[in-house]
Order: C-alpha cells, then sequence, then structure tokens
C-alpha cells in the first residue's frame, strides 16, 4: 500500500513539472435561460482527468495531455452532452448549453448534492436551493433564515426572532454575504423576517462551522446568498412592442431590432401577493447579458391609513418595509465578465400616543441596509481566473421620540419622520416639540477583495487573495437637540489569505489555509491558521475533520437577554484589545444511503478565547469602558438525515449542546461562580426538527415542519425588595417607589419545552381567465396552538406576586397567491 | 434598551398572548429563598446628618404586604346611617354610632373640592343628589369615588356600558383600586425597626442610632381625591429609619475623612445570621455653582441655544467668548491650583439666579474630579403653603473635564412656571465611592461585590450602600421681564430680584430704546410702568 502511494505521488509530482499538457476550461449553462448550472460533471472519457463546475458554472481541467478527446457533460436534470475535442497546442475554453430532461427538481438537487459529497471538503457545509426554502412552512412567506433555524447547528432565539444562534455564537459572529458583500443587520419588522427575497435566490451556502480561509472576520459561521442572474434566452419584447398589424416603419424597426432588443429585453416576471406583502420578480436579457429584479413592500399600513382616514382622524402607527434588489451581467467578452448587483431595504415606523390630556408622543423610527458590489471576473483561456469586487453597505438607523405637551391633531405626522437618506439633514433636523430624544447609529463598510482561483494540477486547487475593508461607524444621541453621547471610529482590517485542497490519494482530501489580519486598532498581526481532512473510505462514506482559528474584529453591544433584535448596534473591538477569537473543533461522518438519502453526524467543540459584551460597569464619561471580555465554551452533537424516499423530501435533525459562558461583568478581576460563569442565553440542549415535504400529485404539495426544544435560559426571581424610582439616585426622592427583582443565579432556570408545528399547502393551477400560471398557497403556523412562553412578567404589587407569561406565536392562518406572467 | 422594549411589547401585543401563571410554578426557583436585609446607610454632611433604611426583602410567594384593605382609611367615610353625616374614620365613627358604620363609597365634588359631609353608598344616589349642585364655575357635581377598579380610572365602552375593569363599581374597594395597599399602609411592614444596634464611627467619635417611625419623608404622587390641584396637593409621606440618636455629637461633615457604619441585628431572630455588618467610606464635597455675574450676560447668555456643541471650543481658540469660557478660564485656573477644593469653594455664587421665562438656559455646577455623577433634584415653592414641594429629579453626568482635575456639568432648564409658581431650587448631590457604586451600577446584582461596600461577619455581601451624598442648593427664580426691555439698556447692572431697584432703573431708561417693545412685550412694558408708578 506505501509503496502503491509512493508512486502515485511520484506520479503526481512528475506530471506537475514536466508534462507537456494543456488547460481546459470553460462554462456551462442552462440551454433554456442562460442560468450557469453548478455543480455539474465534466469528464473527459477514458481518462481518470475531469472536474465541476463551481456556483458560477465555471470549470478547469488542468493539465490534460494534448489530444483528441471526448468530452462528457452530467449533470442530473439535463441530457448528457459529449463533446469532440480536436487536439490542440493551446489552452481550450469551452461554452455548453445543457437541454433539460424531463426529471424532476428534486433530482436536479440530488445531483448537486452528490457533487458536493465528492468534491467539497468543507464540514459542517449546508446548501439550501430556492426551492428547499419556498417548500419549507414559514410564517406568512417563505424565508431563509427561517428554514436554516430548521438546521441541526442552528436555533432561534424565538418565534419574533429570525436571528440565527449558530452553536452557541450570538447572532453578530455570523457572516451574511449577499452577492459577497456583508448585510450588517438582515431582518425586517424587529427579526421578524429576514430582509432576502426568496425568490431572487439562486444558492444559498451555509457553513456552520470549519469554514475556509477565504472567509474573516466571523467567529460562528458564514451565510453566502448569490442571487440569481436572470434568464437571457426566453425574451418577450418582440411580443411586447414589436407587434404590429401593419408592416413596421423602416426606422421602427431598425430601433427594435438593433437597438432596444441589443441592450434590453424582457424574459419574466413572477408575482406573489399575501396577507403581508406583495413581491415581483422579473429578469431578461440584459447588453451581452442579463438583468433580474425583485421588489417588495408590505402594505399594512394603507390599511391602516385608510381605516383612519375613513373615520377622520390621525392613524396611531404606521409601519411598512420595502426591499429592492437588482443584479445585471455582462459578459464583456469571451475572458471577461462584469456583474452588479444592489440592495436596498427600509423598515419605517411611527407611533403617535397622547390624548387630548396627555402630551402629544411622536415615535419615529427607520433602518435599513443598502449594498452595492461591481465585480469583475477574468477568465481567462488558462488554469486560473480572477475575482475581483468592490462592495459598499451601508446599514443604519434612527430613532426619534417627541413629546409636544401642547400638541395639534393638524401636527403632519410627516414632518416628524426622519430623511433616512440624508445623514446630513437627519443631524440638523430640529422637529417643533418640548421634549425630543434622537438616536443616528451609522455603518458604512467598503471592501475591496481580489481572489485568484489557481489549479496548478487535477490534485491541487489554491484560492488566495487580499481585502482590504473600510469601515465607518458613528452612533449619536441627542436630547432637546443637545448632542450628549457620541461614538466614532473608523476601524480598517488588510487582510491577505491563502487556501488549497490537495488530493494525493483519490481518497483522501485536505484542504489548508491561513489568513494573515491587520486590524488598525490592535498593534499586532493576526495569524489564523485553518485545516480541513476528508477521507472517503468507501464511495459512499466521507470522514472528515476540522480545525480552525477565528477572529471577528468587530461586534455588536446588543444584550443578550434581549428578544428582539430590532437594532444591532455595531462597534469595533476596543482599542488596542485583542479581538474576539475562537478555535472549531470538529469531527462528522457523511453516509450516502441512496438518491438524495444523507445521514451526517458531527461533534464540535468551540472554546471562546475573547468575546466582548456590553459592560454593566459602563462609564458615562468614557466610551473605551463600553465592552467587557470574557470567555465561553461551546460543544455538541449534531445528527441530520436528508430524506428524499418516493415523493417526501426534507430533513429530520437533533441536536444536543452545551453552551456556557465566563465573564467577569462586574471587572473585579474575579470571577463569582453564581453570577458571572453562567449558561448562555441560548443554550438548549436538546433541539429536534424537522422538515418533510409531500407531493400529493404533481400539482400539490404539503410540508409540515416541527420544532421541539429545549426552553431558553432564564435567570429567576426569587425575591423582591422596594427599591427607589429609576431616576433618583441616592434614593432620598422616592426611596420606596416600587418593588424590585432579586434575581438568582443568572440564566439558571428555562422555559417550558419549546414546540411548534407548521404546516403549509400549495396547490399549481392555470388561470382559466387570464391563461398564466399560478400557485396558491395556504400556511397554519403553531398547528397546534402550542403555548410557547416568550417571557415572564412579575409584578410585586400583591401578595403573593403576579406572574403574566407572554407567549409567541399563537396559531396563525395565512395565505397567497403566486403567478407568472 | 427602552426602544427595544417599547418595540417588543408591540409585537407581542399583536402577536403574543398573554396568561396568568400561578406562582407556584415557579416554587423551585425561590424555595430556598429567606429574607435578606438592605441596609441604605447614608451621611448628609450638608445637613450635619445621617439617616439608616435598614429593610427586609420578601419572597415572592409572600402573603402579607398587600391586603386589599384601605388600613390608613385615606377615602372610604363613615356614617351612622344613610343620609347622616360622615366621619373621617372608623374610629370616630364608632365613637359616635357604636358598630353599625356603613361606608361611604362616593363624594360629590362641587367647585373642584369635595364636600366630605355629602356621601353616599351607592353611584345611583350620588348622581342624584350631586349633579343637580351648581358651582360657582357653572359646572354640575360629580361624583367621585375609590371602588375603580384595577386602573383607577371610570371608563366606559363603546355602548355606554362600564368597562369590565376588575372591582368596578362593585360597591367594595378592593384590590388594586384607589387609596388601597397604599406605601404608607406598609411600609412599616418592610422596615427592620428591631434587634438592631446601628452606629457611624469617624475617628474615635462614634453616634448611635434609633429607629424613628417617622426617621425620613419623601414627597407623593398629585392627590387628585385632596381637592387640591396641582403641587399642593402633593402629600409628604413618612417611613421609619434610623437617625442619629439623642446623645450623638459626632459630625457627618468631615470632608476626606473615613467614616465607618457598624450593625448588628443580633436581637432579631431572622437577621442575626449575619452577625455584625461594617463598611466604611470617605465623604466627598458638593458641587459647587457659578454663573452669570451681571445683568448683561443674563441677557445674552439667557439667549443660548442649549446645544453644547456650541460650547465645544471653550477655551479652544484661546479668546473668551462670553461668560461661560471665563467661567471655563476660571475653573482651569483652580485647576493648577494645590488645592483645586478651596479655590472652588471661592470661585462659588450662594446669589440666587435669576432667569428671564421662556428662555433655555444652563445652569453649570462642577466639582472635583472624583465625583463624576451627581444627581440633581428641584424643588418649587409653594407660596400657599409656605413649603417646598419636589419637582424632578435625575441623574447628572459631567460634560467637561478640566486638567483631571475639575469635572464640569450644566443642568439645562426651561424657564417656564410651573402652577404659576416661579421660585425654585435646584439641589444637586455629589456621591461617596460606595454610595455612587450603588446606584451608578444598577445593572449590577443587588448582591454584587462591586455594587455593595457592606459585608457581613464572615465577608459575604450584604444588599445596599454604606455612603454620603453633598449636596449645595441654587435658588433661582423665573422672572417675566419682556426681553425688549433687557436688551435696551446693556449697560445696567441689576443683580437681584429687589423691585425698587428694579424701577429704579426702569424710571430712568431711555424711552428710545423701547421701540423694540411691540405686541405683547409692548403690553408687558405697560404693566411694569403701571407697577412702578403705583410703588
Amino acid at each position: 500500500m506505501i509503496k502503491q502511494n509512493y508512486k502515485y505521488i511520484l506520479f503526481i509530482y512528475f506530471n506537475f513539472l514536466f508534462s507537456n499538457t494543456i488547460t481546459i476550461s470553460g462554462d456551462i449553462k442552462d440551454k433554456n435561460t442562460g442560468e450557469p448550472i453548478p455543480y455539474a460533471n465534466i469528464i473527459l472519457m477514458e481518462t481518470n482527468l475531469g472536474s465541476s463546475s463551481d456556483i458560477d458554472g465555471h470549470f478547469i481541467i488542468p493539465r490534460v495531455p494534448k489530444k483528441n478527446y471526448t468530452i462528457r457533460v452530467m449533470v442530473i436534470g439535463y441530457k448528457t452532452l459529449d463533446s469532440e475535442i480536436l487536439k490542440s497546442d493551446q489552452n481550450i475554453k469551452l461554452q455548453f448549453s445543457l437541454e433539460k430532461s424531463i426529471i424532476s427538481l428534486d433530482e436536479i438537487n440530488i445531483s448537486a448534492e452528490r457533487t458536493r459529497f465528492q468534491e467539497k471538503v468543507e464540514i459542517s457545509t449546508i446548501n439550501l436551493s430556492n426551492r428547499d426554502i419556498r417548500r419549507a412552512p414559514a410564517f406568512i412567506e417563505a424565508d431563509v433564515f427561517r428554514t436554516i433555524q430548521l438546521l441541526p447547528s442552528v436555533t432561534a432565539s424565538n418565534d419574533f426572532n429570525a436571528a440565527l444562534i449558530v452553536r452557541g455564537g450570538s447572532p453578530d459572529e455570523n457572516m451574511i454575504l449577499l452577492d459577497g458583500a456583508e448585510i450588517y443587520n438582515p431582518y425586517h419588522i424587529g427579526g421578524i423576517f429576514s430582509t432576502f427575497n426568496s425568490n431572487m435566490i439562486a444558492d444559498t451556502e451555509f457553513l456552520a462551522g470549519g469554514f475556509p480561509a477565504e472567509y474573516n472576520g466571523r467567529l460562528s459561521s458564514v451565510l453566502n446568498i448569490t442571487s440569481k442572474n436572470g434568464d437571457y434566452k426566453n425574451s418577450k419584447i418582440d411580443s411586447l412592442f414589436y407587434y404590429k398589424p401593419i408592416k413596421p416603419f423602416k426606422w421602427e424597426k431598425k430601433y427594435f431590432d438593433y437597438k432596444l432588443k441589443e441592450y434590453f429585453n424582457f424574459s419574466k416576471a413572477n408575482c406573489e401577493i399575501n396577507t403581508l406583502s406583495s413581491k415581483i420578480l422579473a429578469e431578461g436579457a440584459l447588453y451581452k447579458g442579463s438583468w433580474i429584479f425583485s421588489a417588495r413592500r408590505t402594505y399594512f399600513d394603507k390599511f391602516v391609513s385608510m381605516y383612519y382616514n375613513s373615520i377622520n382622524e390621525q392613524e396611531p402607527f404606521k409601519y411598512y418595509f420595502w426591499d429592492l434588489h437588482f443584479k445585471g451581467l455582462i459578459n464583456i467578452n469571451q475572458n471577461n465578465q462584469l456583474s452588479y448587483s444592489q440592495f436596498a431595504g427600509t423598515d419605517d415606523l411611527y407611533l403617535n400616543l397622547g390624548g387630548d390630556d396627555f402630551p402629544g408622543i411622536d415615535f419615529g423610527w427607520d433602518w435599513g441596509n443598502y449594498t452595492q458590489v461591481l465585480s469583475w471576473k477574468h477568465l481567462p483561456n488558462s488554469n486560473y481566473f480572477i475575482e475581483t469586487n468592490i462592495s459598499k453597505t451601508e446599514y443604519k438607523f434612527d430613532v426619534d421620540f417627541a413629546v409636544d405637551f401642547e400638541s395639534s391633531a393638524e401636527d403632519d405626522e410627516n414632518d416628524f419622520l426622519p430623511n433616512l437618506n440624508d445623514e446630513e439633514s437627519e443631524e440638523s433636523n430640529e422637529f417643533n416639540s418640548d421634549i425630543e430624544f434622537k438616536t443616528d447609529n451609522i455603518v458604512k463598510d467598503v471592501t475591496l477583495r481580489q481572489t485568484i482561483n489557481y489549479f496548478p494540477s487535477e490534485y491541487l486547487k489554491i484560492k488566495m487573495g487580499w481585502e482590504y475593508k473600510q469601515i465607518k461607524m458613528k452612533y449619536i444621541e441627542r436630547f432637546s437637540g443637545q448632542e450628549y453621547f457620541r461614538l466614532e471610529s473608523e476601524p480598517a482590517i488588510k487582510s491577505i489569505f491563502y487556501s488549497n485542497v490537495l488530493n494525493p490519494f483519490p481518497v483522501f482530501r485536505i484542504n489548508t489555509g491561513f489568513i494573515i489580519s491587520d486590524f488598525n486598532r490592535y498593534d499586532k498581526i493576526i495569524i489564523d491558521p485553518r485545516i480541513g481532512l476528508k477521507y472517503t473510505p468507501t464511495s459512499d462514506l466521507a470522514l472528515k475533520a476540522s480545525w480552525g482559528k477565528y477572529s471577528q474584529f468587530l461586534y455588536t453591544i446588543n444584550q443578550e437577554e434581549e428578544l428582539l433584535r430590532v437594532v444591532d448596534f455595531w462597534q469595533p473591538i476596543p482599542d488596542g484589545q485583542k479581538p474576539q477569537s475562537s478555535e472549531h473543533y470538529i469531527l462528522g461522518a457523511e453516509y450516502w444511503i441512496s438518491e438524495g438519502n444523507i445521514f451526517s453526524i458531527e461533534a464540535y467543540y468551540k472554546p471562546y478565547m475573547h468575546l466582548y459584551d456590553l459592560n454593566p460597569r459602563v462609564q458615562p464619561d468614557d466610551p473605551s469602558t463600553i465592552a467587557v471580555s470574557g470567555t465561553g465554551e461551546a460543544y455538541g452533537l449534531e445528527l441530520l438525515y436528508r430524506l428524499n424516499i418516493n415523493k417526501f423530501s426534507g430533513w429530520i435533525s437533533y441536536s444536543y449542546s452545551d453552551i456556557t459562558r465566563t465573564v467577569d461583568l462586574n471587572s473585579d478581576g474575579q470571577i463569582w461562580e453564581e453570577k458571572e460563569k453562567y449558561n448562555a442565553k441560548y443554550n438548549k440542549p436538546h433541539n429536534f426538527s424537522s422538515v418533510i415535504s409531500y407531493d400529493i400529485n404533481s400539482n400539490i404539495t404539503i410540508a409540515v415542519s416541527c420544532v421541539i426544544s429545549s426552553g431558553q435560559t432564564y435567570t429567576p426571581v426569587i425575591g423582591k425588595v422596594h427599591q427607589a424610582s429609576q431616576q433618583s439616585y441616592g434614593s432620598l426622592e422616592k426611596p420606596y417607589s416600587s418593588f424590585g427583582n432579586i434575581f438568582g443565579a443568572r440564566n439558571s432556570s428555562r422555559y417550558p419545552t419549546y414546540f411548534r408545528t407548521d404546516l403549509s399547502l400549495s396547490q399549481k393551477k392555470k388561470s382559466k381567465w387570464f391563461g398564466f400560471d399560478y400557485v396558491r398557497k395556504f400556511q397554519i403556523i403553531n398547528l397546534t396552538n402550542h403555548y410557547n412562553v416568550l417571557l415572564y412578567n412579575f409584578d410585586h404589587q400583591s401578595s403573593p406576586s403576579r406572574v403574566s407569561a407572554y407567549s409567541m406565536f399563537p396559531i396563525f392562518l395565512s395565505f397567497g397567491w403566486e403567478f407568472k406572467l | 434598551m427602552i426602544k427595544n422594549n417599547f418595540f417588543l411589547y408591540l409585537v407581542i401585543f399583536f402577536l403574543g398572548c398573554q396568561k396568568e401563571i400561578n406562582i407556584s410554578e415557579f416554587t423551585n426557583d425561590f424555595v430556598i429563598y429567606e429574607d435578606e436585609l438592605r441596609i441604605e446607610a447614608l451621611i448628609l454632611p450638608s445637613d450635619n446628618t445621617a439617616i439608616v433604611r435598614i429593610d427586609k426583602s420578601f419572597p415572592v410567594d409572600e402573603n402579607n404586604l398587600y391586603d386589599c384593605i384601605d388600613n390608613d382609611n385615606d377615602w372610604n367615610y363613615y356614617h351612622c346611617d344613610e343620609n347622616s353625616l360622615s366621619y373621617e374614620s372608623l374610629d370616630e365613627c364608632q365613637l359616635n354610632c357604636g358598630n353599625e358604620c356603613l361606608i361611604h363609597l362616593y363624594i360629590c365634588n362641587i367647585d373642584e373640592s369635595n364636600d366630605y359631609t355629602k356621601t353616599y353608598t351607592s353611584l345611583e344616589e350620588c348622581n342624584s343628589n350631586c349633579s343637580i349642585l351648581i358651582g360657582s364655575d357653572g359646572k354640575e357635581g360629580i361624583c367621585l369615588t375609590d371602588d375603580l377598579g384595577e386602573d383607577g380610572i371610570i371608563t366606559e365602552t363603546w355602548n355606554g356600558d362600564l368597562e369590565p375593569d376588575q372591582g368596578e363599581n362593585d360597591g367594595i374597594p378592593t384590590c388594586g383600586e384607589n387609596n388601597i395597599d397604599e406605601e404608607d399602609e406598609f411600609l412599616n411592614q418592610i422596615h427592620v425597626s428591631e434587634g438592631c444596634n446601628v452606629s457611624m464611627k469617624n475617628g474615635s467619635d462614634v453616634c448611635d442610632f434609633i429607629f424613628d417611625p417617622d426617621g425620613g419623608f419623601y414627597f407623593g404622587e398629585e392627590n387628585k381625591e385632596s381637592g387640591l390641584e396641582g403641587i399642593e396637593s402633593i402629600e409628604l409621606i413618612s417611613y421609619g429609619a434610623w437617625v442619629p440618636g439623642p446623645e450623638c455629637t459626632i459630625n457627618f461633615n468631615n470632608y476626606e475623612s473615613e467614616y465607618e457604619f457598624i450593625c448588628n441585628c443580633d436581637g432579631n431572630d431572622t437577621f442575626s445570621k449575619y452577625g455584625t455588618i461594617t463598611a466604611s467610606d470617605t465623604l466627598v464635597k458638593p458641587p459647587i455653582f457659578k454663573t452669570y455675574e451681571n445683568w448683561e450676560d443674563l441677557n445674552n447668555d439667557g439667549q443660548f441655544n442649549i446645544n453644547i456643541d456650541r460650547y465645544d471650543d471653550i477655551d479652544g481658540d484661546g479668546e473668551f467668548d462670553g461668560e461661560l469660557d471665563t467661567l471655563y478660564s476660571r475653573l482651569e485656573d483652580c485647576s493648577l491650583q494645590d488645592d483645586v477644593s478651596i479655590c472652588l469653594e471661592n470661585l462659588h455664587s450662594d446669589s440666587t439666579f435669576y432667569y428671564r421665562k421662556d428662555s433655555e438656559v444652563l445652569l453649570f455646577f462642577a466639582s472635583q474630579r472624583e465625583s463624576d455623577l451627581y444627581q440633581l433634584v428641584q424643588y418649587v415653592f409653594d407660596t400657599i403653603n409656605d413649603r417646598w414641594v419636589y419637582y424632578h429629579g435625575h441623574p447628572g453626568f459631567p460634560f467637561e473635564s478640566i486638567n483631571n482635575k475639575i469635572n464640569l456639568s450644566a443642568e439645562a432648564i426651561v424657564a417656564e412656571e410651573l402652577d404659576g409658581f416661579s421660585f425654585y431650587k435646584y439641589e444637586i448631590f455629589t456621591f461617596s465611592k460606595g454610595y455612587k457604586n450603588y446606584y451608578q451600577y444598577a445593572q449590577l446584582a443587588l448582591d454584587d461585590p462591586i455594587r455593595s461596600n457592606l459585608r457581613d461577619a464572615n465577608g459575604n455581601v450584604v444588599m445596599g450602600a454604606f455612603g454620603s451624598m453633598s449636596k449645595r442648593i441654587k435658588e433661582f427664580q423665573i422672572i417675566n421681564y419682556p426681553h425688549c426691555l433687557l436688551d435696551c439698556d446693556g449697560n445696567s447692572v441689576i443683580n437681584s430680584a429687589d423691585e425698587i431697584e428694579f424701577c429704579n432703573w426702569f424710571t430712568n431708561i431711555d424711552n428710545t430704546c423701547l421701540i423694540d417693545c411691540i405686541g405683547d412685550d409692548f403690553e408687558e412694558v405697560l404693566n411694569y410702568q403701571n407697577y412702578c408708578e403705583e410703588q
């Protein structure tokens, strides 16, 4: 065996150095839509050489001996394509367009899954397709975060919070990428929804740990969302604009034939209407490329307006959110591709409180994310390609709270609503009120990144690059026009990374890499090495192991106890302090039972060396004391069965975990066992979840999701004692204002077991009147109306004290229509 | 956090459900909890005294504090039989009527004052008698009651029915209703008044404390049933506390010297387990006030917008731009002195400050660097009852540190009159370390070793704190002189509210400078003219 391996290594080495070879590269696309086809297998017949396409449909087969070949492109769901290649002294670049076979979309997913199973070294990785997300039952509409929360590595804080808790990490430890741009607060409605429109998503790659060196700056996970490119094959502009009963004039023909169609065309649109919102997705061809656009807006505010207009009263509140996403892609030439992606989303909340005998209170709150990404992909006819992108992300929220003691009904609430798009006007904006509180928070991130993918041989793949990230953060609080708190910082992170995948033997792959980071608020260079191993003793069994060190330079000072994550208050690590860091130790096994049936088991251990949290001893005149540092530990075991049996598909998972924190909260240099070494808020030892869908027939699908988990921890109230009023420091004014809680050991109690079952039913139909296809959807959230406790509230103004429980979602029905144009 | 909670409750309101849970379901959480001591031992150097509040905590399933009875009878009036006179207390009623006393639940309110002789047992009866009485203001009498349900407010549903508020108009004042289980009814149950020896030491001097059932007081909420309005109706509520005994000769104002607190409750069965509780702390000096020195500055600076941004360049440009720069410059000089404390005291201004009505001004105060937390308490002078009444209070923080020796802070004053009263005072306190930690670190647990400096005989933390709060008082008056008048003669100096001095100045003023006085301002000037002529 050793002798055989020795020969094998020698073969690789000499082949690498001396052989007279060329590189075959290319792209694989859908013949019908032009969308790239990822994870397709490309084989040079009668050799062992081959490759698979990446998420963009690109492939490279390096070091191919010069001779004639038959190349075969295979992917389930498409007709296999064979093509002859004649001997060439030059590198060869190919373009393949595959034709769909009559096969279910499930089978296409299975094919992609099999390719990943064979090729990928990454551990703890799950890819979710648009179809996976849209099939899972969801609150009102499909949501990528809610679907991910059903995976074994992930828990949700509560029904109202879409934030991802990955293997005990707080939500700020997750890197959320949309077309390569980082999103800092990916939620709508205070965390009930994610900001991503599921219709627009092509692929969702979720790495729950052990992620490779190309990802830097987060401790727990990576969620990499890639939007669709758009269908540029089924252009309909002829039928829309060029239809004429009579022969067109010469200039008209010239314009439509050679001008408009050359630069822009429309292929299809998809609309969805449900009880909360409407959204549209449109796509088509662009000059040498494609475009896709999606938009969504909620309209609950419109109903509220209509109602209050009808009774001639000022509306007491207004809330809506909207988001837009556009992506355009242009193939400049055979070797260069340019793409531009832009996302904008905003939430607006306005409340008007008060009455005839009460001061008028205006409450305005808006927050949003804006991203722009310009990417240039250089795909030379060689064994490498380069991706360069510049991205700009902006996240901001501002809160206005104004009290007017002489308010009048004529006050125009629109005067109050701040303008999110004009930072300077916000700062100078003065409202006509007696007391005003205003908070502004802005995070601006500009990142320049370049990645080189190099394939020196079939046995070695190298990915390396550099990144420069410049961030501006500003937080301001004002009271009655007087600014009394300001935090400003400009953290910058320079980093280089190197990662390679080596498969010296067919059964063994190793992914090694490192990141070197220079953070401008810390005087030492940070090196994060990472390694991943994969051993496949049989074709259906993969054993994996991974170790890595991870650093994070920004964090949110949201309190761990918070139930809703309305805003993320991002801050850089305090000046001169060591960045947050953790290590991942992961062992796992995957077994390919049959087509689409995969069982996996993973165990992990994740120590945290430096964690920053809100300091209970913050000094008001010293912003640098805002954070306190601590350590943590998380370990667990996860089981996942992805099933595909007859008409059933989905997954069943179970996880066991234990997550603890040790933080010197009072900064006295000692750890107080009872209060400073505690279960993390997210510590839910047992977590079972499943998502199963069943195709009743080709038109009707039913899906059921179920979650049973340990209740979340909380700090119990064990006693009560009178306390001064909140503003009465010194307790001379109101020493016995109310009873306050005496708390027990931190996070030492648990809410009752969480249980929720959701059901969704979708039916494809064809409109009798308009002729277009549509889908009817009907969903029930918390089918059993199980009372899941969100929080307890103690009222000590009675004997004995009264306790009220507040629940998460009760049973809830929603319905909607989705139709295609 | 306030914002987060606000949004949270909004979401819960729309999407969640609330239900009551029996406290017994939480037994595992508090089953081993025993009553604890909470001690707030506070030296008040400015008044040369101290007060010690020794109270106890309770498990959440205690059954005695809230008995749903109006123990102090501050609403229920009693009568012998229907249509007879009412008595304010059951004892008084029984003295006259024997044991047959009935509760009067309703009072007729006429001219916004209550006629306690006209009380009724039912709302119908009250309405039929009271609504026909017309007050001097031309309004009908209305019936008041404390039988108002949990929220204390009579409300009707859309069809005119009474809102089904628990206990609403059921003829019995019940739990949660007005005047039931008020603070002053159960405070004596939470005080530890016996079995403890309490003392303070300063050097070799020792002061023993005794329990006084009325050792402290605070201002209650506006009492709408008193028949009075606004600050006139605010009651003084007393509570029990340990105060210096008659033999105590200790001085409580030896600044920058250490005091020790000693408490032993061996005579108390429940709390003897603590042994001797001790703590020590050092007094700190109060803040000093410094502000405008002449009328001209009041005139100019009084119009400052209260945006501290405008003061950001204080002394930054090396030029004195006004009174604040002068103040800053003087504080800076003090910061360079060997004895900062004495220099600050010399800067302090004891005089009453005057602020023009409707102006927005800053009241500046400064302290030594170690005082970086203040409590600001505003009182208004109730001229009718000849007393100071609590208005509002809140913590304060410095906005400028001068050479790391002196902290400068300011309170924004909106010069508006409350209920027509124009005299005010601020009491601004500095904190010693022990008391500062107790309040500033409210996010920490009550028994956190940083938050509390009290330790029992075994070195365990006892809830509470020992320390001091030193105050300075600044009185100020809101004056209603029109702005045009103040602008009129910038060279004149008026540094008091003395009407004679004002009238002397006013009658000699150059009339040409009054041309800016138009409209309401002109009317105001005429009023002053008449007033001064009468003088």
